[in-house]
């Protein structure tokens, strides 16, 4: 098993001088490949501004990143794109799906970028939205989808071109408790399944699946807390 | 191992299809539409604007080939009054194949003057104007110029009569438009006797020495006959409608007895493509050293080059301002369109689409929009618009002005749209894809 996720020192700043705020104070973090990790902590604490940072959707001020062996500190946006793209998968709070494709097409997108032709791309984005109990919705647009199947459809799209490493932002903060259940099984069976997973979370009852919890308070990693049991 | 920077064109350009087909098929109908009809206008302002100036002259170009130059013009050189080669050039042109139909014309600047008969007090001044006095074979002017069929009132010149000519509508009160420049002839109609005055040489058995005549001539320092006006001839071409024609016969009688000594000579050829090889045969025999040896488009007028290319120039104003706005407003529209898609412009970014799919979305969107509007304008000019000014020609003193337009005109002007709306597409997404990508998804 090798390093995931690997940061020295990550400082991260906004602002200059008198107005400067630092939100990130020196973070060290470490997690191996094939660990459900969640980051846990008071909004304000740091940790979606963490996240951005390992998940390479924003530049440190100081510090190293390094993901699956690869410094990513002097990639440039197009490599950061392209790395994206073929290693990292991302669930969003709001979902973030484009409202003018369907269900298939937005899961497929990545998949055509990665160069799959389109019987391919479907065939896969059917077979994930399958797994994740959307059979029948491939061609809903996300307004003719629930909040639940459109985070469903989220995760599809993250999840379908196989990616190293899952981020999840948030994933149950819009949706209702049953939703949100459903949500967090998907992502325990995508682990059962290898899938390493970064899930940011203010919610501890959803770290139950989880085998760290990580605590960030003002910028700054805390002890780590045992997930949540019932 | 370093991984490319940029996936593969193929998949770029296909997921770029996909966004813009998607955007284009689920965004509002009625924003679809307008910028269509934006679109549209501005085709329509490219090409009928100009077409129109374009028509303008082109009417005029046409109507000068017609009905005063024929398909090659020959004339004497600046500072001439005579062909000095008139014998050789007709003889050439009667036995040449390519040529159809040649007339002669012998030109003399003259006054008319009407109404004499009822001049009682001389003190008042004459009814008389300036005009160009034209000699005729008039069989032949008729099959080159078919002047005969410039008649608006009264008969043509028969060319076994004497004593008759035709006169320019321009210089009669009742039909000129431009009496504000000088006094016209008035009411003079079919039947009405004028005076012409002339330089004219009254050696009436010189035939010219070709002819068997000597080279002496007689000035008499200024001749005036009286004519009868057979009939009146209306064109939108100044050199006809400003002309006074009688017979060659009566010309050799009474102005210039040498027939070797035409001022112009027009023809219309067989096929109009000989005009340019038949210019450079005649030149080849020497006939361009004492003469203007030109096709019709060579020949013609220097106000009307000045007016084409000064409406030329107004056109492509006009058509570059139309231009410029159609981009701006694609710009705008593209750039509100990339705007509110900010988040998802970001996330598109985040997900590990390229920023060129992105671009070439919109720029694709725009081409759409740029496509369908050139074409429902291109519909509209060529299915209803040129057909409607052939039909309707626009009234203008000096011609009648249709819709010209030209299908080479057409594409480079659908052309330049095109380019100018995709490059409105571009820069916009552009300026939004180049945003920092966690910016763009927070939206800060």
């Amino acid at each position: 098993m090798s390093t995931a996720i690997e940061t020295t020192d990550i400082i991260r700043s906004f602002g200059t001088g008198a107005l400067e705020t630092i939100v990130l104070k020196g973070i060290n973090l470490k997690i191996e490949e094939g660990e459900f990790v969640a980051l846990m902590g008071k909004s304000g604490s740091g940790k979606s501004t963490l996240m951005y940072q390992v998940s390479l959707l924003d530049t440190p001020t100081s510090g190293s990143i390094k993901l699956f062996g690869t410094v990513a500190d002097d990639m440039t946006e197009a490599e950061r794109v392209v790395f994206r793209r073929n290693n990292l998968g991302y669930i969003f709070q709001d979902y973030a799906l484009v409202p003018e494709l369907s269900a298939e097409e937005n899961v497929a997108l990545p998949l055509l970028m990665m160069g799959h032709d389109t019987a391919t791309a479907t065939k896969i984005a059917r077979a994930t939205l399958d797994q994740l109990g959307l059979e029948g919705k491939y061609t809903n647009r996300p307004n003719q989808l629930s909040g639940g199947q459109q985070q469903r459809v989220s995760i599809a799209r993250a999840t379908a071109k196989k990616p190293r490493l899952l981020f999840a932002d948030e994933p149950t903060a819009n949706l209702d408790g049953a939703s949100s259940d459903d949500v967090i099984d998907a992502l325990r069976e995508l682990h059962a399944s290898g899938q390493t997973i970064m899930m940011v979370t203010h919610e501890y009852e959803y770290t139950k699946y989880c085998e760290r919890v990580i605590q960030i308070e003002d910028g700054v990693l805390i002890d780590e807390r045992e997930p949540f049991r019932a | 191992m370093p991984e490319p920077t940029h996936g593969n064109w193929r998949a770029t350009w296909h997921v770029a299809f996909l966004l813009a087909r998607r955007q284009i098929q689920f965004s509002s109908i009625w924003l679809n539409l307008l910028i269509m009809a934006i679109m549209v206008l501005t085709f329509l302002n490219l090409v009928v604007i100009t077409g129109i100036l374009t028509g303008l002259i082109q009417g005029s170009l046409a109507d000068n080939k017609s009905y005063y130059t024929g398909e090659v013009f020959i004339s004497t050189m600046p500072g001439d009054s005579i062909l000095e080669s008139t014998f050789p050039i007709m003889a050439t042109l009667q036995a040449h194949p390519d040529v159809a139909a040649v007339s002669a014309r012998y030109v003399q600047s003259a006054t008319v003057e009407a109404n004499y008969q009822d001049r009682w007090d001389f003190t008042e001044p004459e009814n008389s104007v300036g005009i160009r006095l034209t000699g005729i074979d008039p069989v032949a002017e008729q099959a080159v110029t078919g002047l005969a069929d410039l008649l608006v009132e009264g008969e043509y010149l028969n060319e076994n009569e004497s004593g008759y000519v035709l006169m320019g509508a321009f210089n009669l009160a009742q039909y000129t438009d431009f009496s504000d420049a000088f006094d016209p002839l008035e009411n003079v109609r079919p039947g009405s006797r004028v005076k012409l005055t002339f330089a004219g040489t009254g050696a009436t058995t010189n035939r010219g020495p070709e002819n068997g005549g000597s080279n002496t001539l007689v000035d008499r320092g200024g001749t005036t006959a009286e004519f009868i006006v057979k009939g009146i001839v209306d064109s939108k071409v100044g050199e006809v409608s400003s002309r006074v024609f009688l017979t060659q016969d009566d010309w050799n009688r009474l102005v210039n007895p040498r027939l070797d000594q035409a001022t112009e000579i027009a023809m219309v050829l067989n096929t109009p493509q000989a005009a340019i090889p038949l210019v450079a045969e005649l030149k080849s025999y020497g006939f361009d050293e004492k003469a203007q040896v030109e096709t019709a488009e060579e020949a013609i007028p220097s106000f009307l080059n000045d007016l084409v290319n000064t409406f030329g120039l107004l056109g492509s104003f006009i058509g570059g301002v139309a231009v410029v706005v159609s981009g701006i407003t694609v710009f705008v529209v593209i750039y509100i369109n990339a705007l509110t898609r900010r988040k998802q412009i970001g996330i598109l970014k985040g997900i590990g689409v390229e920023g060129g799919a992105i671009e070439r979305a919109y720029v694709m969107q725009s081409l759409f929009y740029a496509v369908i509007g050139s074409s429902i304008g291109a519909v509209l000019v060529f299915g209803l618009l040129v057909p409607y000014f052939a039909a309707n020609p626009i009234d203008f003193p000096f011609s009648d002005g249709i819709l010209f337009v030209t299908g080479e005109g057409t594409v480079w002007r659908a052309g330049i749209l095109t380019v100018v709306t995709a490059v409105a597409g571009f820069v916009p997404s552009w300026l939004i894809v180049r945003q920092n990508t966690l910016d763009s998804i927070l939206g800060r």
